[in-house]
């Protein structure tokens, strides 16, 4: 399958690899030193049980690349409005587009500008970062979740289901691919505000039965404004939500680190997302009103406090 | 009158310093580095226009002072536990103890331990901090202490306090020192926890809607709790806070920001703790202190830097 990454960080970088590695034709579009890595020496996968090198296409240019048939768009979510229309040279008549980036409103972002029809809303679990330009080390193995918007099983999405499957990525085909979104959404937005702004990991916060509180609470917040719009929700998210998080090892929320690190966060898809969908649709949200508060200084990075 | 002071950092260094120079009997209880280099090179007190340094009496053992007319307690609100303890040498029947700690139930150990006639609830308004060891850092030019009994009555020993106090200090009694102390609270533990949550100079954060309505809307939360509990608050509490901090430099730091960013320990017990705990006590709901309160008890205690 010829296949476009859009935005090669620990996600993309990730999926191109082991895509790349079992005969795909992919082509990264990726900027900067990370870009004159790949052309120089491929692309770098450390996976849990090994690593490999792979030769892939990298540009910064869509045009090079022309018309494919699956695009993975897999960039921060405050790119999003630079960059979606870069993705046009990339569309041809049987295009499709799956959305692997946090949050709920991607899908719907990306067809207004491209027309929905092509556009697989889906959800991305790992823990994957760049290491050096070039190298993206993946430190739980990667599993997708995507689906057609009208809950049907399309043939293209069981091809590439099928595509994902035979590079040995845990890859599921969900009838019901909003629920998906708004699972992780649910989870994400609470815990990367709480750890973010408590510039604390989950598992020491957590022992705090205030912030275990902050944290249900928050989850009940963005439950309600889902289950407000009309999402089929398991209504005790938030409980086993809690579970799963406890019974992880112990790590960093990526929104926490970015914010340590004084980079851009994802907070206008998060906390900001939970807060505007909530107006939207008449459901209060003061908890995740409360984080984008204190989190709104560092959103774009480090700030300028002289 | 002998008077000692017991923490000598940024408030009772200051004050220990000022009573020393109009000629009063004063000795600092301190500890470790900060305590050696006042007894070998006296009190520096850095400020804007210069700096002056004061022969001091200091030492860690208030057993060597033996009981005093006035004790003035300046420790941090985590200390005073502590402080509690090992002043006893300090107080005897008549002494009185001014408490000067952020907070306004940071007097309650000192009460029930020594009782309402010698405990004087206080609070200072003044910046200054230690800078190092035997140093302060007067950051404000003004300082003013505001003290009185419990109970609002001016007694012969409370003037005497007063008297001995205002030849140095600007002091004033109050027959209303809950109300004073709350005054203060209403803005300190609203903005000292936003500030440390945000990680992000407050003036500048209520530049925006959100961070302006998130701390009229904590402050309104302390107001209120302090209603229930009994206390005259101010009607124009809120809108006075608001204008004080808007006054503030741009990039002031209230002290929790500079603690949480030092990895020190933090008076967050005596601050978003003291709006929980007593909020919960009258039956009034305090979600925006609750949150601040959940997302900085990791850093109570400190870290290692």
């Amino acid at each position: 399958m010829r296949i476009a990454i859009m935005g090669a960080g620990g996600v993309g970088g990730c999926l191109g690899g082991l895509l790349a590695k079992a005969g795909n034709d992919v082509s990264l579009i990726v900027r900067g030193a990370n870009l004159d890595a790949i052309r120089e020496n491929g692309l770098k996968l450390v996976r849990p049980d090994g690593e490999f090198v792979v030769k892939v296409e990298a540009t910064s240019d869509p045009a090079e690349i022309g018309p494919v048939d699956l695009v993975l768009f897999t960039v921060k979510t405050f790119h999003n409005r630079h960059v979606i229309t870069n993705l046009k040279p990339l569309m041809g008549h049987e295009t499709s587009i799956i959305t692997l980036q946090n949050g709920v409103e991607s899908h719907e972002q990306l067809g207004a500008v491209l027309g929905p029809n092509n556009i697989l809303p889906g959800a991305f679990w790992a823990s994957s970062h760049i290491l050096e330009p070039g190298v993206v080390v993946e430190d739980v193995t990667a599993r997708i979740s995507f689906g057609e918007l009208d809950d049907t099983e399309s043939l293209r999405a069981l091809d590439i289901r099928k595509v994902f499957r035979d590079a040995g990525i845990e890859t599921e085909l969900s009838p019901d691919p909003l629920r998906v979104l708004w699972e992780k959404f649910i989870l994400l937005s609470a815990l990367a505000g709480i750890t973010s702004a408590a510039q604390t990991r989950p598992k020491e916060l957590l022992q705090f039965p205030d912030a275990r509180k902050m944290f249900c609470d928050a989850m009940e917040e963005a439950l309600a404004v889902g289950l407000a719009k009309g999402v089929d929700l398991p209504t005790d998210i938030a409980e086993e939500s809690l579970k799963y998080i406890d019974g992880l090892p112990d790590f960093q929320n990526s929104m926490h680190s970015d914010y340590e690190a004084g980079r851009a966060t994802e907070l206008d898809a998060l906390s900001g997302a939970v807060i505007r969908l909530g107006k939207q649709i008449g459901v209060k949200t003061p908890v995740h009103s409360f984080l984008y508060s204190v989190l709104l200084p560092h959103k774009d990075g480090v700030p300028q406090d002289g | 009158m002998r008077i000692a002071v017991m923490g000598a950092g940024g408030v009772g260094g200051r004050l220990g310093a000022r009573l020393i120079q109009a000629g009063a009997d004063v000795t600092l209880v301190a500890r470790g580095e900060h305590l050696q280099a006042m007894q070998r090179r006296g009190l520096r007190l850095n400020q804007a226009n210069g700096h002056l340094t004061v022969p001091v009496n200091a030492t860690d053992d208030p057993s060597k002072i033996g009981p005093v007319d006035l004790v003035l307690l300046t420790v941090k609100t985590y200390q005073i536990a502590d402080a509690a303890n090992s002043m006893e040498p300090l107080v005897g029947p008549e002494t009185q103890v001014i408490t000067l700690q952020n907070g306004v139930d940071s007097a309650s150990v000192l009460l029930e331990k020594f009782g309402p006639d010698r405990v004087l609830p206080g609070t200072s308004y003044t910046i200054a901090s230690i800078e190092s060891p035997g140093v302060i850092r007067q950051q404000s030019k003004t300082m003013r202490i505001v003290f009185g009994r419990e109970d609002g009555q001016i007694t012969p020993e409370t003037k005497a306090a007063l008297d001995c106090l205002t030849p140095a200090i600007d002091a004033e009694l109050s027959t209303d020192i809950a109300s004073v102390l709350w005054s203060k609270f209403l803005l300190t533990a609203p903005g000292n926890a936003i500030n440390a949550t945000s990680r992000f100079p407050i003036t500048r954060l209520i530049q925006t809607d959100e961070g302006r309505d998130l701390l009229i809307g904590a402050m309104e939360e302390v107001a209120a709790v302090g209603v229930a509990a009994g206390v005259n608050i101010d009607p124009d509490a809120i809108q006075k806070g608001l204008s004080f901090m808007e006054s503030l430099p741009q990039d002031q730091r209230m002290s929790m920001l500079t603690d949480i960013e030092a990895g020190r320990p933090l008076e967050l017990e005596a601050q978003s703790g003291a709006v929980v705990r007593i909020g919960r006590r009258v039956g009034v709901p305090t979600p925006i202190n609750d949150s601040l309160y959940a997302l900085l008890q990791p850093h109570k205690d400190g870290r290692p830097t």
